[in-house]
């Protein structure tokens, strides 16, 4: 378990990891659907 | 054969269609699953199970997520590097190659930029400085900038083939700077430490919280590199469509003239 000592530094090493995990995730995702509506089907081929 | 109402609004409804066939695929949905039960397992080990280092102490548990992110941002360079030769090397020319090469790229960049700050992080622990200017930071430092040169590269316009012809080169030379970075702390000793894992520095829980932190941003790189390249796709469709309409227009104009 982190101790108090630097937990500020460990919690938040994490804390940025993971929202940035979240943040690049959710644009590509959102990107993706933005793009899919203007597209044709034909230049989806993975669908 | 009858159909319900809540089927009828699925099947004609255009944004439920685009976000079901957007870029995802089963194996991607599956792979995503994965990825978040890896994180869950990841902030399980290397907050609360993982023991503390005996020199390090508490601030080992930054190394789980600083590692694995080093080493996926290396292999996405590395990636790059062999799309941006497949797409150079006349035989398989393909700008399915570009794309493979400029989303590792992207998501490589992503992952220095989270490598670097939890390393400062770290070393503003271990050192009580949050930057020097030694051998592996600097070097890292460096390639870091150089992958963001070579995606204001990608952004400079003309064809596609263009695109590709001139970061394919870009891509096959800034790879070079991997293997700098990563034997830099051999090389020059700098503050940084030296590898841990292959010394046997690192065992049990801490060894398994470490691997739990790699497969799992392993995942998540397969999961970004799929969806950022048919991203990259849809985005180079978009743009022959637009150049089309433009010269459909011209030839219009010219017609009318």
């Amino acid at each position: 378990m982190v101790a108090m000592a630097y937990a500020g530094k460990i919690l938040g090493s994490y804390a940025l990891t993971f929202a940035g995990v979240i943040a690049y995730t959710v644009y590509t995702v959102r990107k993706g659907r933005e793009l899919a509506r203007r597209v044709s089907p034909e230049d989806r081929p993975w669908t | 054969m009858s159909t319900t109402a809540s089927e009828t609004s699925t099947a004609t409804s255009p944004v439920a269609a685009s976000r079901r066939t957007a870029t995802g695929t089963p194996f991607t949905r599956a792979l995503g699953l994965a990825t978040i039960a890896g994180m869950v397992w990841l902030a399980a080990f290397g907050l609360l199970f993982s023991p503390q280092d005996v020199i390090q102490g508490e601030s080992v548990r930054i190394m789980y997520v600083h590692v694995p992110t080093v080493y996926l941002a290396y292999l996405a360079f590395t990636v790059t590097a062999v799309c941006s030769a497949g797409f150079l090397w006349k035989r398989t020319r393909s700008l399915t190659w570009d794309r493979f090469a400029g989303a590792p790229a992207e998501i490589g960049v992503f992952f220095m930029a989270i490598a670097l700050v939890t390393g400062s992080l770290w070393g503003s622990i271990s050192w009580g400085t949050y930057w020097v200017w030694d051998a592996r930071l600097t070097t890292s430092a460096f390639l870091f900038i150089t992958y963001l040169g070579y995606l204001a590269v990608r952004r400079l316009g003309g064809s596609h083939e263009a695109r590709a012809r001139r970061s394919g080169i870009l891509g096959v030379l800034a790879v070079l700077e991997v293997p700098l970075v990563h034997f830099s702390v051999e090389w020059w000793r700098p503050l940084h430490q030296t590898e841990s894992v292959k010394t046997g520095k690192i065992e049990d829980l801490m060894l398994v919280s470490l691997f739990v932190g790699i497969v799992t941003f392993t995942l998540f790189y397969v999961w970004l590199l799929l969806h950022r390249q048919r991203v990259m796709h849809m985005e180079d469709a978009m743009d022959d469509r637009g150049l089309d309409a433009a010269l459909a227009e011209r030839q219009r104009e010219g017609a009318g003239a």
